[in-house]
This record gives C-alpha cells, structure tokens and sequence, in this order.
C-alpha cells in the first residue's frame, strides 16, 4: 500500500500540475460572467433608476461593490492564480510543491468569493472601496493568501532551475505586498459577526486605505500581470523579451516608486499638502518604470508582427500592453493636481480604471487563455475566427465604454467648475451637471454588453475546444533545467540575489516597506499635532446606527464627504471639509465619486420631511433625480440594543463617550428617535412606529453631518 | 495653529533620504544592468520561457 503511495507521488512529480490551472481558467471564466453582468446592471441602473427595482439588494449601492470586487478578486485574482501556478512550475522545471495546498487554495478561494457574493447584496461591508468585505472573510482571505504563499515560495525553494526568470520577481512582489496591504487596511474591531469598525479613522484610515486601494492597482492588477507578460508574450510569438536589461529595471524602479503614489486619490483633499506632493510627484515618475514596461512588451513582437494579423492571442496581448501604456500615460496625468480638480469625483476615473481593467488585464487574461487551454488539453482552438470576433466586439466594446466616460467625465467636471463673471455657479442645481451626461450612461452600457457578447464568444469557443480535444487534459513531462542549481560558477552580486528566493523576498519587501512607512507613520502619529476631542463631537447612538445604514446602502458609492479646498467646491457645498471634521468617522466616508452631490455639510439644511420622501421617492422632491427608492428602510427596525456593542467599541477605539452613555446607549437613541419620529409627523408624516423605522435613524445621520464641529472650529 | 503645524508637518529629512535611497539604489542598478559581462547571462536568462518542453504528453490526467 505504502509503495504504491510512494510510486504514485514519485511518477506525479514526474509531471506539472495542470490540473489545478485547468480550474482556475474555469473559475476565471465563471466569474467573469458574473463580474461583467453585475457590472452591466449597474450600468443600466445609472442610466434608467427603474432598473434598481426596488429591491435592497439588488440596489445600485449594494451591487457596485459586488461588481467591483467579482472583477478584482474574482475574475483576474483567479486569472492570476491560473497564469502564476502554470507560468512558475515552467520556469522552475518543478511541480507545484503540494497539491494539497493547492487544493486548497483553489476551494478557500472561491468559499470566499461565494460568501462576497452572499454578503455585499446584503448589505455587510466595511465600506472601504475594494475592502468591503467583512472581517470573517478578511480573516479568511489572509489564511487563504498565507497557504498560497507557501506554496509559491516552498515550489520556488525547491525548483530545479538555478536561476528566477525575471515574471518571477513580480510575483513574489504580489505575493508579499498584497498581504501586506490585505493585513494594514483590513485591522479591525467587529462589534458583531458580520459588522467591525476599523482601527484607523477620518484621515488615517483615508490614508492607509488610498495606500491600500491604489496598491491592489499596482500590485494585484498590474505586477503579476506584468509577470504574465514576461511569460506569456514570449512564448506567443516564439521569441526573448525585447530587453532583459529593461525588465530589471521595469522591475525595481516599480515596485519601489508605486507604493508612494496612493495620496494621488486624495488630492486637494483635506490630507496635508506635503502627503499629496509627495502622491503626486511618485506618480509622475511612474511613468517612466511603466512605458519601459510597456516598449519591452511591444518590442518583444520585433520581426513577428505578421502575427497580429493572424493570431488573435498576440492581437489581445498587443492590445493589452498597448491599454497599459495609455492607462499608466492617463494615470500619472490625472494626478497632477490642476488636473484631478478636474477629473476626481467624475467618470473620467470610471474610463480610466476600466481601460485599465477591461482593456489591460481583461484582455491579457483573454490571451492567456486562448494560448493556455488548447496547451492544456493538447488540441487547437476551436475557431480562430470565432477569437477574433471576440477582439473586435470586445474591443469596440472597450473603446465605446471609455469614450463615452471621459466625454461624461469632463463635460461634468468642466460644469461643476463653472463659475460666472460675478462669481456664481453657472450649473447651481447639481442634479442639472447629472441630467447632462445620464444619455452617456446608456452607450456606457451598452459598450458593456458588446464586451459581454465578445466574453460569451470565448466561453462557447473554449467549450468547442475542450470538447474537441477528446481525451481531456494532458500531462506534461517536466524537461531538464538549463542550468541546474547545483551548477557551480563564479557570480556576481545579483545573479546571487537572483537564486535566493528569501533573501530576494526581503529586499523586495523593503522596497515597499519604505514608501509604506515615510508616508503612513507621520499621519498615523497626527493624534499628537490634532486632538478630536477639541475639535468635533462624536455621533449619538442613533447618529452612528443611521451611519451603519448609510455605509450598508452603500451611499459612498456615489456621495462623497469632502469638499475640497477649491472655490467651485466650497461656493456649492460650503465651507472646505476639515482633517478634524472626521477624526471620529470609522470608517472614513469621503468617496471618490459623485454621482449624487457631497453631503459633508446637508446637515439641517432641509427638514426631516424632506429626507423622509426623498429616500422614499428622490423623484418626489428633485424631479430629475436618478437615486434608487428605499422603501425598505420604511420597514426595516432600527437594531437599537446592538448599539450597546458598537458604542463600547467606539469607546475602545479612543471614542470620548460619557459613562453613563456606554451603560445605555440604547435607551438615548430610542428618546432621539421618538423625538425625530414627533417631529415628522408634525411634518406630515403618516406611518405607524414611525420611530423604531431605520429611516429615522439614517436622517438623524444625514441631519448630523456638517453640525458636529466644536464652536471655535465653526 | 493646527493647521499651520499641519502644513509644515513633512519629514523633510525622511523624504530626502527615500529619495536618495532610490535614486543610488536606482543608479547602481542601472549601470549593473548595463554592464557588458552580464550580457551572456541575461541572453541566456531571456530564453528561459521559451525553452522546449520535452513533452511526452498523457492523456488522462483528468482521471488521477
């Protein structure tokens, strides 16, 4: 029995593991069906408001962060996984260290997804954009990432080839950043199974998650997928990268300078100008690292460009590397500061990171795909035909999409900035800069649904291939290394560094390490230069229970809480938003776009009543309005007795509650709401237990915001 | 005040050394990656991917 164990693992090790990669494509392609569709609803309900049908959880604040994290985790986290476990077993002449990790990375990956998919329509989510999810599947994905980790340095540890191919570098980059930026952003209290608030607050947590969001950019949607290219582009048309040079280069110079580029999402915000130059002026000089990416990409086709007139895998590669260069030309620019008071809160950003994603990874994922499977099942793909009609919708779909948003996004900014020669808003009402752009809205989606069809084409060709392939997936033998390990020879330092996984890991981790810590320690220490308590009142418990219904509706998707200090935005909104004013907001709520307009000073600026039918109907109070209806919040209770947790953790997190407010907090949240509850029906409401209603609570929110600000500060 | 102290909160000196910590490391990379003894080792290392593999191809592997 024990001989044929040892017999069985001996001949697979023979042998990659292909099998694990097989489920991964699936699991790409299974995901992405759902990401695209999630993604075109979402579309179609910023351009109709009937399309949100009334139903909590298909709601656009609900769904938005389901769309976003299916395609990031989902789609190219899977997309990864498959090119990374194929790639690394080739250039390490060894099969994956174990199968059983691999296993189980596979399944805890996808339980995860499931429970994403279950738990944002419900509404649980920590409200920080791409770190939504709640603190068990935080846990979870940390576990996960840790057994994946494994086994990628163990296989690496253990390869038989004496030297890491340079796609290797970029993935020990992703593998050790993501943790690191998973672990920092995601530190929080849970006052309950599936609620927490973070540690960080109002400003920190600004900070450490823009850190976060602009590095699951870099390091989970752009290093491994360089990583991919420096595999997969040679491999496709028969030929070395253009420069191994380059790719040194490409590869230090960005992992060190992309870390420090995360203010670029705050600009002009209340974060200290010294923060935002230095965002700024890092993200200029990426694009130096990123296009010698991009030239070492396309470069790679000299003397074989007749392939991208017939071969639909180089067409998607070349079009992706292209994509890339164009979204890391357009990213630096928007960071430019004149610039992003032009383009921050608009869809620009919508063009910019969908190029990004549907353009750069989407189709290098395509790519891999076309080259992978057929490879795997030793067969040849179905239709050629059939793939490049997929590229030519799918790109059409693309160019359709961007166009439509960078033409929506500064025709918005450029009214919101509008101001006449007596200094007036020219665009006053701001639903009339929405109205504007609502027709772009639907050729948005529809550029959507072309990419989606072309989507369809690739499930149904990679269907007829595997179906062809009869035999299923086949084995590979794994051949001899080029230069073995053991080979001895005479070198140079970073040939040395080259062959050492750990000592390569450390360094590359201090590259991150160091960006990472200049920028977040000196924010993190602001406690010292700027006390809260002196500056701002913290929410009353009904305020902070209307604030976790604000967060699960996902109103931040579309209403930011920062107004910048620039005079458009202060002649609209008010007063410029202050680092105090939200030193008690867990977590922070200043956005990043306006869909609606900012809310950080509604406060009282119109009655009870007035919030009481616009969450009922927007349309009863702004005729054009294109916000979902909420009739569930006219129905659901109030959660007041778990206040008690939640105002205890408050407390623990630095929250100056009295006492004798952490003892009750229930009873002081049910008296306001009696009192706002009275004072609508003064108003004209009509409704039975109108008090215990989580509409009451959520407008003893919205009536809070702006009004918190200690007198000396007002 | 606050603010005032806020503005001028900028760790010059530790912004000034991740620069020049940058731009040595950057520099002394550069000119490794440029030199000319590595040439052989980088055309040897650029082929890496495209190494044949010395396929005996199975069918089956569905089955284990």
């Amino acid at each position: 029995m024990d001989q044929n164990k040892l017999e069985v693992t001996q001949n697979k090790s023979k042998f990659y593991d292909d099998k694990t990669v097989k489920w991964f494509v699936w699991a790409t392609m299974a995901w992405g069906l759902i990401a695209f569709l999630a993604g075109i609803m979402a579309a179609l309900q910023l351009a109709y408001w009937k399309f949100n049908l009334d139903l909590s959880w298909l709601t656009f604040g609900r769904l938005r962060p389901l769309h976003t994290n299916a395609a990031i985790f989902a789609f190219a986290g899977n997309a990864i996984f498959a090119g990374i476990y194929h790639s690394t077993q080739r250039l390490c002449k060894v099969r994956m260290f174990s199968d059983v990790l691999s296993k189980i990375h596979f399944w805890g990956w996808q339980l995860i997804i499931v429970g994403a998919a279950i738990t944002l329509p419900l509404g649980f989510t920590q409200g920080k954009e791409y770190a939504e999810l709640e603190w068990p599947l935080d846990i979870a994905i940390a576990l996960i990432w840790v057994i994946f980790a494994i086994n990628f340095f163990m296989t690496l540890w253990t390869r038989k080839e004496k030297h890491m191919y340079v796609a290797l570098w970029f993935y020990i980059s992703t593998v050790i950043t993501v943790a690191v930026l998973h672990i920092f952003n995601s530190i929080a209290l849970p006052t309950s199974f599936m609620n927490s608030y973070p540690v960080y607050a109002g400003i920190q947590d600004a900070l450490v998650q823009w850190w976060y969001g602009h590095n699951a950019v870099a390091f989970f949607l752009t290093t491994p997928f360089l990583g991919l290219m420096y595999y997969y582009v040679p491999k496709a048309v028969n030929r070395p990268v253009y420069s191994y040079r380059l790719s040194i280069i490409h590869f230090w110079a960005l992992i060190f300078i992309y870390i420090w580029a995360g203010p670029h999402h705050l600009l002009n915000t209340a974060l200290p100008e010294w923060a935002q130059t230095l965002g700024m002026v890092f993200s200029i000089m990426l694009w130096a690292p990123s296009w010698g990416g991009m030239i070492n990409g396309l470069l790679t086709l000299r003397g074989a460009w007749h392939l991208l007139r017939t071969s639909p895998v180089v067409k998607f590669f070349v079009t992706a590397i292209t994509f890339y260069g164009m979204v890391t030309f357009e990213g630096p620019l928007l960071s430019i500061k004149a610039v992003s008071s032009l383009g921050h809160y608009t869809d620009w950003i919508v063009g910019h990171v969908h190029s990004g994603t549907l353009g750069w990874n989407g189709f290098m994922i395509f790519g891999m795909i076309y080259y992978l499977v057929p490879k795997l099942f030793d067969t040849k793909l179905y239709s050629n035909k059939l793939a490049t009609t997929h590229f030519w919708i799918g790109f059409a779909g693309l160019l359709v999409y961007y166009i439509s948003m960078l033409s929506a996004g500064i025709t918005q900014g450029l009214m919101w900035m509008a101001i006449d020669s007596s200094g007036k808003l020219v665009y006053p009402d701001f639903v009339e800069t929405v109205t504007r752009i609502v027709p772009l809205y639907g050729v948005r989606a529809f550029g959507g649904i072309l990419y989606l069809i072309g989507f369809v084409f690739m499930i149904y060709n990679i269907w007829k291939t595997v179906k062809s392939s009869r035999g299923g997936l086949v084995q590979t033998l794994i051949p001899e290394p080029i230069q073995p390990r053991l080979h001895e020879e005479k070198e140079t330092f970073h040939r040395k560094l080259e062959g050492k996984v750990f000592i390569f890991s450390i360094l590359s981790f201090v590259a991150i390490a160091v960006g990472s810590a200049i920028e977040i320690i000196p924010i993190l220490s602001m406690n010292s230069y700027i006390k809260a308590e002196d500056t701002v009142e913290p929410f009353t418990p009904l305020e902070l229970a209307g604030r976790d219904i604000y967060i699960k509706e996902g109103c931040y998707t579309c209403h930011s809480q920062m107004i910048r200090d620039l005079p458009f935005d202060t002649i609209r909104f008010g007063k410029a938003s202050t680092i105090g004013e939200s030193m008690y907001n867990r977590p922070f709520q200043w956005g990043s776009k306006r869909t609606g307009p900012d809310l950080s000073r509604v406060g009282k600026k119109y009655p009870h009543l007035w919030h009481y039918r616009h969450m009922l109907n927007p349309r009863d109070v702004i005729s054009q309005s294109i916000m979902p209806n909420y009739p569930w919040l006219f129905e659901n209770k109030t959660d007041f007795y778990s206040l008690r947790r939640k105002i205890s953790v408050m407390k623990s997190l630095g929250v100056p509650y009295p006492d004798e407010l952490v003892a009750n907090p229930d009873t002081n949240a049910e008296e306001q709401a009696l009192k706002i509850a009275n004072e609508l029906r003064e108003q004209g409401a009509v409704m039975p237990q109108l008090e215990r209603k989580e509409i009451v609570a959520l407008i003893a929110y919205l009536q809070a915001l702006g009004q918190k600000a200690k007198k000396e500060d007002k | 005040m606050k603010k005032e102290a806020l503005s001028q909160f900028g760790h010059p000196d530790l912004i000034l050394f991740s620069f020049l910590l940058f731009f040595f490391c950057f520099i002394g990379m550069v000119i490794w990656a440029l030199s000319k003894r590595n040439k052989d080792h980088f055309k040897k290392m650029s082929e890496l991917p495209l190494q044949k593999e010395k396929v005996k191809r199975e069918k089956g592997a569905d089955d284990e």
